[in-house]
């Protein structure tokens, strides 16, 4: 039934919803509920960024800011990761197909190494991930070993706000890599895994897509010569 | 008839997962929401009695200046921020969703818990956190900031505002937090709305408690993500001399390090949070006065879709007239224009809600309980603090009355006073479930009364105030020829009142202790009300909330006075008689 549907029903009458309603919008589980709705909200708060963004590279102070070749070595590095996530999230269902949801992780012959292959690639993910954090922390010290401090100019100052707000995103997503570790460790059943890796899959392509367009904006800096900027800066600052 | 749960049986395991077992568990670490509700409420209410506290000490300098030597410039702007923000932020919103919103969702809908009772338990400590942290800048060195309770820069990170030294910055560090908090709740309180309703439990039979509270909500999880972008900019800004906001500018006859940032971009990320969150406080006073509404005039509600749908409309429109606080700020006036309009647009669902409320009256049985006195006066109440919003939504009333007292009378008004006036109501009405007990009666008449009228003995003159100019965030007017004489007679009125006022409240927070105790056993459902969280096995509910058996829903939260019905309400977990139909039935809901 749609949105739009429910909202039209009349539950005054005798009859109407006489179908009992299971009481669920849709048959998403809870918890990926709940992490679209929190997708929403990192995209409002990175979508106030970009306007505050384009509203500050209008200003004259603004001093285009060369990034560091090393962002891209970093972007591989969290695809990689995204991809590893997704490797053992298609694992992983594959092997719920095959078996009972409430039995545990089948252990011997083939199922053994489809294990050991998904909590490979379930390890790699993470050290991918770590790896595009401690990358990040490396960018920032080239920018700062260059004489580029964060009050240094706006540029470089969202340049480090951006960068920070994202990776402490992949810090809250590693806790959760986290938990899904220990379930496979404890030998949790597949039904379980499953839900844990597939939010852990879902969250890490967000973050990848959001860093590909983090990473976009911050390149896209021209010195102000954008008719977009001068709109903006008209509309927001009444020039 | 009340205490029957018409269900299914369900396993018991399904309900055991996080059962309290200790002391600690049970009351401290507690992951049952109503556990989490009432922490969350005693929290809200006590930093909200500071806040009281805060806002005597502000209308003792106002009524009697020159009068009290312990109350300083400095620490005047102190009061006045803390005041407002306490209250708006920490107490309102707080009370609101994570008290209300967390006591009544799951009991409303017919869910056993969140759907993720470790994050709500987490939800309250990080908001508990946000409280400790804020309080604990009356302590630190130079006080709490005295900014005013929007932080506009660039005053509120320069020196010479009070509270520059660390005051700004504990307040910035705690609003995080809070939105942390806020966030965890939030996600909490749309999932299980969302997803662990009872059977039966449509989203169109839900009570119009938990639609404003949902809405609210959403827009909150949407709004709030503004003001952390704000507050983490400002404090790049005050920690790491960065330049979001702050523009060149010279000190004392030397220029600072800032250069080229936009104060004008901080308005309007505040204002993008802040008047949603005038919503965000509304929606669920809005829902919860139409149940109390309906429950004490024992009549259905009038126009239920209507009111949803205007819950929505109202929660959509309110993303779109964030710049009518900010006409004065030398915007484009064309952007003044479209919030004009926006503005005046927002008025239409919201004067829906108000008709619908009259009707339901209309001809209805109405007893005059607290929770219905309460109702009433909120409704007379944010008519006229609706009717003064519309003057100041349109720019050329509002230009001259910026800034005044008009202003600070309107937004007491509508979102101050009615807010709280239902809340108050709520409380009176919900306390029963809760404790198990009814509250004092004559405390609670003089409670009400008290502070009805002394509300409108002490705004009404404020907008008069405003009228003959009488500027707001002023410490004293002594030198202020423009400022009558009669005036200053006034101020005095003013603040005795409000010292009465905030008196009364001692005698409430009185009654809920005492009636904890001693009031009157109320029984399950004392109102005869219909909907799920008065038919509970247990009084208070016990874990798990509904014994061993799910709730299922048969029909709406509002069958009241059913014609041919002997008793004049039905639970909604009662199935339709044979033969029962909605003839005969006020043909006034029907045509909307």
């Amino acid at each position: 039934m749609s949105f739009l549907h429910t909202l039209m029903s009349k539950p005054w009458e005798v009859g109407s919803g006489q179908v009992i309603d299971r009481g669920r919008v849709c048959s998403t589980s809870s918890g990926k509920l709940a992490l679209t709705a929190f997708f929403a909200i990192i995209t409002v708060l990175f979508t106030l960024l970009t306007l505050g963004f384009f509203t500050r590279m209008a200003s004259e102070d603004w001093v285009p800011l060369i990034e560091p070749d090393l962002l891209i070595l970093n972007t591989i590095f969290l695809a990689l990761s995204s991809m590893a996530f997704h490797g053992a999230w298609i694992i992983v269902r594959k092997q719920q197909a095959t078996a009972p949801a409430s039995s545990p992780p089948p252990s011997p012959g083939s199922p053994q190494r489809q294990n050991k292959f998904r909590n490979g690639l379930m390890a790699l993910g993470g050290v991918f991930a770590v790896a595009f954090i401690l990358g990040q922390v490396l960018a920032w010290q080239q920018l700062y070993s260059q004489g580029n401090f964060v009050n240094t100019n706006p540029a470089i100052t969202f340049f480090y706000l951006i960068t920070a707000l994202h990776a402490v995103h992949l810090l809250g997503g590693m806790f959760a890599w986290g938990r899904s570790a220990v379930k496979i460790w404890y030998g949790e059943t597949t039904d379980k895994i499953r839900q844990s890796l597939e939010l852990c899959t879902s969250y890490w392509h967000f973050l990848l897509m959001l860093w590909m367009l983090m990473f976009v904006l911050l390149v896209l800096d021209n010195n102000g010569k954008f008719d977009l900027i001068a709109i903006c800066k008209g509309i927001l600052l009444g020039d | 008839m009340t205490d029957t749960v018409t269900g299914t049986t369900i396993s018991p395991t399904d309900h055991e997962d996080h059962g309290p077992t200790t002391f600690l568990t049970k009351y401290i670490w507690s992951q049952d929401h109503k556990v989490i509700a009432i922490q969350y409420a005693i929290t809200a209410i006590s930093v909200g009695m500071v806040a009281l506290a805060l806002s005597w000490l502000m209308r003792l300098q106002l009524g009697f200046p020159d009068t009290f030597d312990f109350i300083d410039p400095a620490g005047y702007y102190q009061y006045v921020t803390m005041h407002g923000m306490i209250m708006v932020i920490y107490l309102l919103t707080a009370i609101f969703l994570g008290g209300f919103g967390n006591y009544l969702i799951p009991l409303m809908i017919g869910a056993r818990d969140m759907v993720f009772p470790y994050l709500n338990m987490l939800s309250y400590w990080f908001y508990l956190v946000s409280v400790l942290v804020l309080m604990s800048s009356f302590f630190v060195t130079g006080g709490p900031t005295g900014a005013g309770w929007t932080l506009y820069p660039p005053q509120s990170i320069l020196p010479g505002t009070p509270g520059y030294e660390w005051g700004i910055i504990l307040m910035l560090v705690s609003l995080v937090i809070f939105i942390v908090a806020f966030t965890m709740g939030g996600l909490n309180y749309v999932t299980t709305i969302l997803q662990a309703r009872a059977k039966g439990m449509t989203l169109m039979r839900m009570p119009l408690s938990v639609w404003g509270i949902f809405v609210a909500t959403i827009m909150g999880l949407l709004a709030f993500p503004a003001l952390f972008v704000g507050g983490v900019m400002m404090m790049f800004d005050r920690l790491l001399g960065t330049s979001f906001f702050m523009p060149a500018i010279i000190a004392q006859g030397e220029a600072l390090q800032y250069n080229g940032g936009s104060p004008l971009l901080f308005q309007h990320l505040f204002w993008f949070f802040g008047h949603p969150e005038v919503y965000i406080v509304a929606l669920p006073a809005f829902g919860i006065v139409s149940d109390l509404i309906s429950i004490h005039a024992r009549k259905n509600i009038f126009g239920y879709r209507m009111m949803v749908w205007a819950i929505v409309g109202i929660g959509a429109l309110s993303f779109v007239v964030w710049a009518h606080h900010m006409y004065v700020s030398g915007m484009n006036p064309y952007f003044g224009f479209f919030f004009a309009v926006t503005t005046l647009i927002i008025a239409v669902p919201t004067a829906i809600k108000v008709y619908n409320w009259v009707l339901t009256l209309w001809r209805g049985d109405i007893h005059l309980t607290l929770p219905m006195l309460y109702s009433i006066a909120f409704i007379l109440t944010f008519v006229v603090g609706g009717l003064t919003g519309l003057f100041l939504g349109n720019v050329v009333i509002d230009v001259p009355l910026s800034d005044t007292y008009f202003v600070v009378a309107h937004f007491h008004m509508v979102m101050g006073i009615a807010p709280i006036l239902v809340v108050f109501g709520a409380i009176y009405h919900w306390y029963p479930k809760i404790t198990g007990r009814l509250l004092n009666v004559q405390m609670g008449h003089i409670h009400f009364w008290v502070t009805f009228i002394g509300t409108y003995l002490m705004y009404f003159p404020m907008h008069y105030l405003g009228f003959v100019g009488v500027p707001r965030r002023y410490f004293a007017y002594e030198d202020a020829v423009f400022i009558p004489e009669s005036a200053q007679t006034l101020n005095a009125f003013i603040t005795v009142i409000a010292l009465i006022i905030g008196a009364v409240q001692l005698l409430f927070i009185f009654n809920l202790i005492w009636s904890c105790f001693k009031g009157k056993e109320a029984g399950p459902n004392p109102w005869n009300a219909t909907s799920l969280e008065w038919q509970t096995a247990e009084t208070p509910p016990g874990h798990g909330n509904w014994g061993p058996t799910d709730p299922v829903v048969y029909r709406w939260a509002y069958d009241y006075s059913v014609p041919g019905v002997e008793e004049d309400f039905i639970p909604q977990n009662v199935p339709h008689a044979k033969g029962e139909t909605h003839q005969g039935r006020d043909d006034d809901t029907e045509g909307v």
